[in-house]
């Protein structure tokens, strides 16, 4: 009974900020020690998956947040250029103004989700949707069309259509696993 | 929500937001173009097929039985192949130590037994004969161009840009002389519509049984015959109705201008031979499948001396992909199509 208590505490803990959940844990955990066995909650092997659960997840947001930050400030930096090259995309010409502003702000968004710990979780779920959807935007053009410019920002312009769909793949795979991670961790 | 479920809607959001997009979207050939065409039919029959070792093979010229291949990305690179497409034979151009131009840039012209490499943004000219490859540095009174086309051994047309007192920069065609004076403007032979660069895009070809030369726009149904003088002899229509270049321009803020829509191409490749202009067109006729060039290329043919339409040939492809340049030669029609070189026989 104490220990499911100690669990919806810590559960509640998450909602603010996952971070401290092992340091909470374990604190209680020393201050009661009467009610545990000694290595009945704070096993080593449970604290040292969390705790590798937790640096995978912080690492997935900090390579997304560089991708999207770099990705958006290049796009901004040569926005006229942005803007002219995605016009030229079959799929998207019509939006092309109002798509060279809301993409690159978007991705600074997301950046900002991911940063911030609160909303770290739906910072995971939107970088997901924005994989995904690059990921179906690639597919469906490199399937219909036969020339295709590219305007992704920096030098992920230089890569090739099939090197960038793995690229997107491997990043979508990337906020999927963290999404998981992240709930497992907040249901542990 | 669960990060699965969430995942597994996320898929089907996107697939379906991407695919009302390309549901809206403007696809070439969706409406009909509003000409017709007379189709010969089995015109052209695949004889041989070549497979080439690297991408990006252009035709550089051809003599009584060779045909030569340049490469975009190699620009000294030249390949002789025999027409029954036997006996390859890999060459390289050789020029003098330490010359330096820009390398990708550079196109060879075979006038069998010369041999011309040329690259217009430096600008930098060679010349050299097929039996040495010895290529030497050729008329230095020359000027910047874009494309150039080789008449004779001491002339050569080129499409140059031309800056107005704005600033405005167009396409003009220019004749380059060994002699005085080397250098002679036709500053009103190019129309500019959109923008004078992009919109005047086009081949410009040199047909050396007739001593015409002839400029095809890449967006308007037009094409214009000139003598080596650049005099205008006619100005031909291809069959669709796009008289005016349907592209946009965007000039960015460090004077590079781009494309900002996809551009509505009509007539995307041109050659000359045997008095007639063999056209490659994107566009597809209203008595045509909306996907006849789904399999095939459509090539029309005009008569050199007049521009009039005689027929049509479809050209059959392999799955390797579509011609990016092609050359005829007598009764055959030889194409670059991605990694090979194709030899068709057409009727005349």
């Amino acid at each position: 009974m104490c220990q499911s208590d100690k669990k919806k505490q810590a559960a509640g803990n998450i909602q603010n900020n996952f971070l401290d959940y092992d340091s909470k844990i374990a604190n209680e955990c020393q201050c009661e020690p009467e009610d545990f066995p000694e290595n009945y909650c704070v096993t080593p092997s449970v604290n040292a998956y969390s705790m590798l659960r937790k640096t995978v997840v912080e690492t997935i947001c900090l390579l997304f947040i560089l991708l999207f930050v770099y990705t958006a400030v290049s796009k901004f930096i040569d926005y006229q250029n942005f803007r002219a090259v995605i016009g030229q995309s079959p799929l998207i010409t019509r939006f092309a103004p109002v798509l060279a502003i809301v993409v690159p702000l978007a991705e600074i968004v997301i950046a900002l989700l991911l940063v911030i710990p609160r909303y770290r979780r739906a910072g995971l779920y939107a970088s997901f949707a924005m994989m995904t959807l690059f990921t179906v935007y690639i597919i469906v053009l490199v399937t219909l069309s036969d020339k295709i410019p590219c305007s992704c920002g920096g030098v992920i312009s230089q890569m090739s259509w099939t090197q960038h769909l793995y690229f997107n793949i491997v990043f979508a795979a990337l906020a999927l696993l963290g999404m998981w991670l992240y709930t497992k961790l907040a249901h542990a | 929500m669960q990060p699965f479920r969430f995942a597994a809607l996320c898929v089907a959001a996107c697939i379906v937001l991407v695919l009302i997009l390309y549901a809206f979207a403007e696809k070439p050939n969706e409406k009909k173009n509003g000409f017709t065409r007379r189709v010969l039919p089995h015109a052209a029959t695949l004889k041989n097929s070549l497979e080439l070792k690297y991408p990006a093979y252009y035709i550089a010229g051809h003599s009584e039985e060779q045909i030569y291949l340049g490469n975009y990305s190699a620009s000294l690179h030249l390949l002789r192949v025999h027409q029954q497409l036997q006996d390859t034979q890999q060459l390289t151009l050789k020029i003098p130590a330490g010359e330096r131009y820009a390398w990708k840039l550079a196109r060879i012209m075979v006038d069998s037994p010369a041999v011309y490499l040329a690259e217009g943004s430096t600008p930098a000219l060679y010349r050299g004969t097929l039996d040495d490859l010895q290529m030497s540095r050729f008329l230095q009174q020359s000027c910047f161009f874009n494309v150039l086309q080789q008449v004779s051994s001491t002339s050569f047309i080129s499409r140059s840009i031309h800056m107005d007192s704005l600033g405005n920069g167009r396409n003009i065609l220019v004749k380059i002389k060994t002699d005085s004076p080397y250098v002679n403007l036709a500053k009103d032979i190019i129309k500019k519509q959109v923008d004078g660069v992009f919109c005047t895009d086009g081949t410009l070809d040199y047909d050396r049984q007739t001593g015409k030369l002839l400029y095809v726009y890449h967006y308007r149904n037009e094409f214009i015959a000139l003598d080596t003088n650049l005099q205008t002899l006619y100005t031909g229509h291809t069959l669709d109705t796009n008289t005016r270049a349907k592209i946009q321009v965007a000039k960015l803020p460090t004077g590079v201008s781009k494309f900002s829509a996809p551009p509505a191409y009509v007539n995307s490749l041109a050659s000359v031979a045997n008095n007639r202009i063999y056209i490659l067109s994107t566009l597809v006729a209203d008595n045509e499948h909306w996907q006849a060039r789904r399999d095939t290329e459509i090539i029309d043919v005009y008569s050199l001396d007049d521009g009039a339409y005689m027929h049509t040939m479809y050209i059959p492809l392999e799955e390797k992909g579509r011609i990016s340049d092609f050359m005829v030669k007598g009764n055959q029609l030889f194409a670059v199509c991605d990694h090979s070189l194709n030899a068709y026989t057409i009727v005349q």
